[in-house]
């Protein structure tokens, strides 16, 4: 009797110690405060950034209290659709520009067109580019934070070994491939113009560029079917293919620059910073070269906001953050901050950031001065299947499996399968 | 005498050899990555550490509030480790020792929980304890997880290897079912609760999706949550997540090489002897 009352004692600590584990812990008092969250990926210098701006508002605006809540790049969609699944979700976020069109369509997301419309000050000079990836059916669901854009990346030091001058970089793509092939050292390993080929959205917004700047289009103008089989996509691809035969570039994984071995790619404006710190070897850049006939084009990211909270108090507290936050005073602070390019032409003509880009990292010059061409990437919800198999035909064509037009019609019917 | 070279062993520690280098190499890889100096991440890679750049691994420490994150793990996993021990053992005698109707049926049931890929029962799952409203607790960690088929499998599968009589005899000397359990069968079983506290262990201390779900709030994430945050959008801090990693996986080590020799011990049959 004894022994089985220890038994039971031990078993009951047991329970009792499990229990005492799983309490619950969230205790949340009782506050007339508005308790606002505010998910976003931004991490490092930008986590930092993002903190200081929101500590600053909720210290200007005590009867609001905003909660910055940082999760990975990997996780924040997943989470966002699941909240959006529970109906549990935070009253801002701040998402990948190329998320927008699915969670615009997830009907949680608050219009903005009115509040936009009769905001104190004019918002009417954020770039239509980036503010298209929030429209949907005229109604507008974001807006965008923070931007950036592909322009061509510099060795130097291979540069000027092979007898070129970094200070007049390739403007053209005859001049650009030519720069490459005699910058290019097979004995040693170098590439004279790295390009995205493996398959997947890497090379898929890579390879836009060249097919805009060729004068050509994605998708047509009302998303319905595919538009890159066309002359420019012959054209974009011919060039491609071209550099690998010409010996400018040869078929292997992406990350030769950044290990000195290859004397140009074209990359992202986030670069900047991250190689400033880290490679230990000269380096410049320059707007990327297009063809003598056709035209300036470079793609775009960034992060769009938007509000998802539920009720009207919430709804115009998050709203009144949101636009202390795009205005230009904050947004010109934010991108000097962060590095981030300027959303609106009212902080990207501004005095304060012109200077600021001369002084502190003149090579942001040649993204700014982009920025203007830059397209957006079709809003579309099946764009990550779409890109999947764009990517996969194109790199049958670099491959020499088929030729450019075989992956460029296989592709197309591939493309125009998924819009349907 | 006995010979000490033998071409077949050579043949067979070859073999080995290759299947240990396999083993290892990312390891050592992990090692590396996490003692180089971060400006030489995007430099040419090589196997061996030629640089000890101990302070990685602070400033991974520091760069989130991975102490916290390190609490939230054990707690969730002593939890799990615990609940799934007693509860698994229990259901399992259950099954292995008692009559009751429908007992096949049930266990079959059981099983075929195995089969069902977790991603599938994923968002209602979140559903369920969204609305007991558990989102960022323990709880929610640890309760869903204290029960699994593979457990109950597996102790059944113990149990029926140690003959009834020895039931039989304590019963006649008054032992109850319960007693049975405690003073019989769990010194019995050994082995197998250390197999399954290793797997428990492993699974709950590894587990990434489900906290991932059902935790928002930073200070509740767990340790392989924590790791996630090393790779951003604009370029992934490679040094540190490996000194992360290096660290996270520690734990898991340990209770391997203490648990290792529970792995190979056989099923007990020493109660039967003499």
């Amino acid at each position: 009797m004894k022994r089985r009352l220890t038994l039971i004692s031990t078993l009951s600590v047991l329970c009792a110690l499990l229990l005492g584990l799983v309490g619950p812990l969230g205790i949340s008092a009782a506050q007339e405060q508005i308790q606002l969250t505010f998910w976003n990926y931004w991490d490092g210098k930008n986590g930092e950034s993002i903190q200081a701006l929101v500590d600053r508002y909720n210290e200007a605006h005590p009867e609001v209290h905003i909660e910055n809540v940082y999760i990975g790049w990997g996780e924040l969609l997943p989470k966002l659709q699941i909240a959006i699944a529970g109906g549990d979700t935070p009253d801002m976020a701040a998402a990948d520009m190329a998320w927008m069109p699915l969670l615009a369509n997830s009907g949680k997301l608050l219009p903005l067109t009115d509040l936009v419309a009769s905001a104190a000050e004019p918002m009417d000079d954020f770039y239509p580019a980036l503010l298209d990836v929030d429209t949907y059916g005229d109604v507008l669901y974001g807006l965008p934070v923070s931007t950036n854009n592909l322009e061509l990346f510099i060795n130097a030091d291979l540069f000027t070994a092979a007898g070129l001058d970094p200070a007049t970089p390739p403007t053209t793509w005859d001049e650009l491939k030519e720069a490459a092939v005699a910058c290019a050292n097979p004995d040693a390993g170098v590439v004279g113009m790295e390009l995205y080929t493996l398959p997947g959205e890497g090379l898929t917004w890579q390879f836009q560029v060249y097919l805009w700047q060729a004068g050509g289009d994605f998708l047509s103008e009302d998303l319905t079917s595919a538009a890159f089989n066309s002359e420019a996509g012959l054209k974009a691809l011919n060039y491609w293919i071209d550099l690998i035969d010409s010996g400018a570039y040869s078929l292997s994984d992406w990350g030769l620059f950044g290990q000195g071995q290859s004397c140009m790619v074209m990359d992202g404006t986030w670069m900047v910073g991250i190689w400033a710190d880290t490679l230990p070897f000269e380096w410049t850049t320059a707007p990327m070269p297009y063809p003598a006939d056709g035209q300036p084009a470079t793609n775009m990211g960034g992060e769009h906001m938007f509000i998802m909270a539920q009720d009207e108090a919430r709804q115009q507290a998050a709203w009144d953050f949101m636009a202390w936050f795009t205005s230009p005073e904050i947004q010109t602070e934010w991108d000097m901050m962060t590095g981030f390019m300027p959303v609106r032409d009212a902080v990207a003509t501004s005095e304060a950031y012109q200077t600021w880009i001369q002084d502190t990292e003149p090579r942001l010059q040649p993204f700014v001065a982009m920025q203007q061409y830059a397209h957006n990437r079709p809003p579309v919800e099946v764009y990550a299947e779409l890109s999947d198999v764009f990517s996969g035909m194109l790199e049958q064509a670099l491959y020499g499996q088929m030729s450019a037009q075989e992956a460029l019609s296989a592709a197309e019917i591939a493309v125009n399968a998924l819009l349907r | 005498m006995r010979k000490w070279f033998r071409p077949g062993h050579l043949l067979i520690h070859l073999t080995l050899l290759a299947g240990v280098s396999i083993m290892v190499i990312p390891y050592l890889w992990m090692v590396t990555l996490s003692l180089k100096p971060q400006e030489l991440t995007y430099s040419p890679p090589y196997l061996f550490p030629n640089t000890f750049e101990w302070q990685n691994y602070a400033q991974a420490w520091q760069a989130a509030s991975f102490s916290r994150y390190y609490w939230n793990s054990g707690l969730v996993t002593l939890g799990v480790t615990a609940g799934q021990i007693v509860l698994c053992s229990l259901a399992a005698y259950a099954f292995a020792r008692l009559r009751f109707p429908g007992k096949e049926a049930l266990f079959l049931l059981f099983l075929g929980t195995m089969m069902v890929p977790f991603h599938a029962i994923l968002i209602p799952s979140y559903l369920i304890i969204q609305r007991l409203g558990w989102v960022d607790t323990y709880t929610a960690m640890i309760l869903p997880r204290m029960f699994s088929a593979f457990g109950i499998f597996l102790m059944r599968q113990y149990y029926e290897g140690i003959s009834t009589e020895l039931d039989d005899a304590a019963m006649i000397d008054g032992c109850s079912r319960l007693g049975i359990w405690w003073r019989i069968l769990l010194p019995l079983t050994g082995p197998g609760l250390a197999t399954l506290g290793i797997f428990a262990f492993m699974f709950a201390w590894n587990e990434f999706l489900w906290p991932l779900v059902v935790i928002n709030d930073p200070d509740m994430r767990t340790i392989q949550l924590g790791l996630a945050m090393f790779q951003g959008r604009y370029g992934t801090q490679w040094t540190l997540l490996m000194a992360g990693t290096v660290t996270a996986t520690i734990p898991t080590i340990l209770i391997f090489l203490f648990g290792q020799r529970w792995f190979i011990a056989s099923i007990a049959t020493t109660g039967l002897k003499g």
